[in-house]
């Protein structure tokens, strides 16, 4: 079965159209020239998503292949078979060539001592006291330098959250008894343009026209000034005179005088078309004795809804571009001062230049607004949160916070000066035990197990510990070995 | 540096400014950039969504008209960073006796053999726009930068991208239109790629994923391996594991990338559903993978938004090339 494509298929909908075809084999026609076509990936996903759902297929173009190098290159060989390099632009490595030979020390004979007098002790004796000699070699090796021991101290993984009100101040000390935390302030601007669409609506057009004749069977004149408002005897909408008219006095019983005048409808809108011989009220007059009549239809009345950009359109793309742009200027602000906490709520955000393309009311169907803000963020380093906030807890013995493990967080109270703020801090501290490792080795060399596992026992803040001898068979001489440096200790959270 | 280089210093100081336009997956991006002592400073930016490829270059002007809008001057230094489209990358190793082995190799060996693998790479109606030296070994031993070192084989495994003919034009258009002098243009992603190698990752996909669609970069063994789009992107998430089988598979199976690392092509794209998909896709059973790969959305570049990730990247690449 042939599927024919043209140049706007999406990849999408190809693979839909096989997924839901019933034959088993299908070809598929592309356009040469289309940029899907010569895809070479797209071609794979289609292939392999076929595959997926039992199909086969096949194409009726293809797509240009590269061709080989002419030139003795391999072209397209896989770079993979060069050993890894560092970038191109960094700096070429030296190579710096030493010529052969320069290198080389020479030595001068060496003169041996005379030891004829070994050969007058017997053979055996020698024997025995060079295997002495190893053996009591191989011990001092066997109790210095082979044996090593891995000690593991385990502490139970526990937090520990506190909070308090600091005082960050541009230029202070850390006082820890005055609750001050040195502050920065730092400013960066930022500017973008974003698009929104508009969605505000109004209602607009024209209203129906037309002239009316004033019929009037009184004796006497009656003046009708501009703006006059009529109405169709059966309802609806009104009409108001164009000019001023009058309409004589009539001759007589059952005589009556006409004047033309035109009229325009007060809302705008196709109600307002008539057709002709409507009978229209003037006033409150006698409809009797005074009524005006249309002889042609009144037309022209038509109404439209178009979307215009609002206010709150406006509001929203501005507080979604502030948003955004405080955004990038906090992450900014963050990259380029490391290890530091910014307050939440901490930057003062200020709009220096506020410009968009379309004014409120006015049709359009989307708004632009080009912004720039400058964002003033405190910023506090973290060490010094951490530090102050640790001072303000109590710590259990024996343990210690760690600085690396825990978060400190702020959030912004009140601006007291230009370079004082009131701020919230809060610590979610990760206790360690505080232990000092070099001398717990040093303490536990040469010691007995049974000695050592007393003394790790004795350790606070440390809930269990394992010991791991090496060689392992060394556990069996009974005690730990006599250097400092074989000994390696270390703490880790229990699981 | 020549005497001659020292009495006239490099024009292009640090500090000046300098726009960087990004083609991407469904917006333009122009922007302009401060040249910084570490990285580029981001000045203002204009951006302009696209439906189609015939978009772009109406999409383009109006991107810089925006960034006209809120900006003094348009500077005239520009690097034009480009995706999709008809793309193709191929790495390709040069291996050639040097005649003169005891000269070091300097920039004019260099760009001779990059012209000579750009004209020996043909691809029916493709042409090259962006050709440089990855890496490079002399006598056997491996180096980054060939220029200034001596030797007499050397294999110069060289980067080249070509685009279709009609697209090349286009850019030219754009150049012309905007009267820029455009530096350089190169794929964004070869840019983002470079980031990534920067902080020493080796092997990886970098994904970057549009609405409608999406560019990988493979990364091996400290290189770049290739640049691949294809048509798939957030808007067709359930597809989008088939895409990615498709580009690794295209490595060895102990060579396929641990790490995944997605960042978006504009604001508008959400990178969980993502996320999602690949969490969930049978690495082990599609693609011998012992353990799934590491799919990541971190920050490619330090405190700069993942949309933002290949427009900075290419700044970077522009201060690259003026140092």
């Amino acid at each position: 079965m042939k599927l024919e494509f043209d140049q706007k298929t999406k990849l999408t909908d190809i693979l839909e159209k096989i997924r839901s075809s019933t034959e088993s084999s299908l070809e598929l026609s592309l356009p040469s020239d289309s940029l899907l076509a010569a895809n070479s990936i797209n071609k794979e996903i289609i292939k392999r998503f076929a595959s997926d759902v039992g199909k086969e297929v096949s194409f009726s173009s293809a797509a240009p292949a590269v061709a080989k190098d002419e030139l003795g290159f391999v072209e397209g060989e896989d770079v993979s078979s060069l050993p890894h390099q560092e970038p191109a632009e960094a700096a070429l490595p030296i190579v710096s060539t030493v010529a052969e030979g320069s290198n080389k020390k020479t030595f001068s004979k060496i003169s041996l001592p005379n030891f004829a007098f070994l050969q007058k002790i017997p053979r055996i004796y020698l024997a025995a006291g060079g295997l002495a000699l190893i053996l009591i070699f191989a011990f001092f090796l066997f109790l210095w330098v082979l044996p090593s021991v891995d000690v593991t101290l385990f502490y139970e993984a526990s937090t520990k959250s506190a909070s308090s009100e600091l005082t960050a101040s541009v230029g202070a000390e850390l006082d820890a008894n005055k609750k001050t935390v040195p502050a920065t302030t730092e400013e960066v601007s930022k500017n973008d343009l974003a698009t929104a669409k508009a969605t505000g609506k109004k209602n607009v057009g024209e209203a129906a026209k037309g002239r009316v004749t004033i019929n009037n069977y009184l004796d006497s004149d009656r003046f009708f000034s501009k703006g006059a408002v009529i109405t169709p005897t059966s309802g609806g909408i009104t009409f108001t005179l164009d000019n001023d008219v009058t309409a004589s006095a009539s001759a007589g019983f059952g005589n009556h005088t006409e004047v033309g005048v035109n009229v325009t409808a007060t809302k705008t809108g196709p109600e307002g078309n008539l057709a002709a011989g409507t009978n229209f009220k003037i006033g409150s007059a006698n409809t009797s004795q005074l009524f005006a009549r249309n002889d042609t239809a009144l037309s022209g009345g038509s109404t439209k809804t178009i979307t215009i950009v609002s206010e709150a359109d406006r509001n929203s793309l501005k507080d979604q571009l502030v948003a955004q742009l405080t955004k990038k200027a906090t992450d900014e602000i963050k990259s380029q001062n490391k290890d530091v906490v910014i307050p939440e709520a901490g930057v003062e955000v200020t709009v220096s230049k506020e410009t968009y393309d379309v004014d409120v009311g006015q049709e359009a169907a989307e708004v632009s607004l080009s912004l720039e803000v400058t964002a003033k963020a405190v910023v506090l380093k973290f060490a010094d949160l951490v530090s102050i906030l640790t001072k303000t807890m109590a710590v259990p013995e024996g343990f210690k916070v760690s600085e690396k493990d825990s978060s400190a967080t702020a959030s912004f109270l009140t601006k007291t000066t230009e370079s004082n703020w009131r701020i919230q801090g809060k610590i979610n501290a990760v206790l360690v035990p505080d232990v000092n490792l070099e001398k717990i080795s040093k303490d536990l060399s040469g010691k007995r197990v049974g000695s050592a596992k007393e003394y790790l026992d004795g350790l606070k803040a440390i809930k269990s510990y394992s010991l791991k001898f090496r060689p392992s068979f060394y556990s069996a001489i009974g005690f730990l070995p006599f250097s400092t440096s074989k000994i390696h200790v270390k703490v880790e959270k229990s699981q | 540096m020549s005497l001659f280089g020292k009495l006239i210093p490099n024009r292009r100081k640090k500090g000046k400014e300098f726009l960087v336009i990004e083609i991407g997956l469904g917006r333009v991006s122009a922007a302009i950039y401060r040249g910084g002592e570490t990285h580029p400073h981001l000045v203002s930016v204009g951006r302009k969504e696209f439906s189609s490829y015939e978009n772009i270059f109406n999409a383009t002007l109006e991107a810089v008209d925006a960034l006209a809008a809120i900006s003094k001057k348009i500077p005239k230094k520009a690097i034009l960073g480009v995706t999709d489209g008809v793309l193709r990358t191929t790495t390709t190793v040069a291996r050639y006796d040097r005649p003169k082995p005891k000269e070091p190799v300097d920039a004019g060996e260099v760009g001779k053999v990059l012209e000579q693998i750009s004209s020996a790479v043909k691809a029916e109606d493709l042409k090259t726009f962006f050709s440089v030296v990855a890496s490079a070994k002399l006598d056997e031993a491996s180096i980054t930068n060939p220029i200034g070192l001596k030797g007499e084989k050397a294999a110069l495994a060289c980067f080249i991208a070509l685009k279709s003919p009609s697209e090349l034009a286009m850019f030219d258009k754009i150049i012309d239109e905007l009267e820029l002098r455009a530096e350089r243009a190169m794929p964004s992603s070869f840019a983002v790629s470079r980031a990534l190698l920067k902080q020493n990752l080796n092997d990886a996909l970098v994904l970057r994923v549009g609405k409608e669609k999406s560019e990988g970069a493979l990364l091996s063994e400290g290189h770049i391996f290739e640049i691949l789009p294809f048509d798939i992107g957030e808007a067709g998430v359930d597809y989008i594991s088939i895409g990615i089988e498709a580009i690794v598979s295209l490595l060895e199976k102990e060579k396929r990338p641990q790490t995944i690392w997605l960042y978006s092509d504009e604001d508008g794209v959400n990178l969980e559903g993502t996320v999602e998909k690949l969490n969930n896709f049978a690495w082990e059973e599609r693609l011998g993978y012992e353990k799934a790969p590491e799919i990541t959305t971190k920050e490619i570049i330090e405190g700069v938004a993942s949309s933002d990730t290949g427009l900075t990247a290419l700044a970077y690449e522009y201060l690259e090339d003026a140092r």
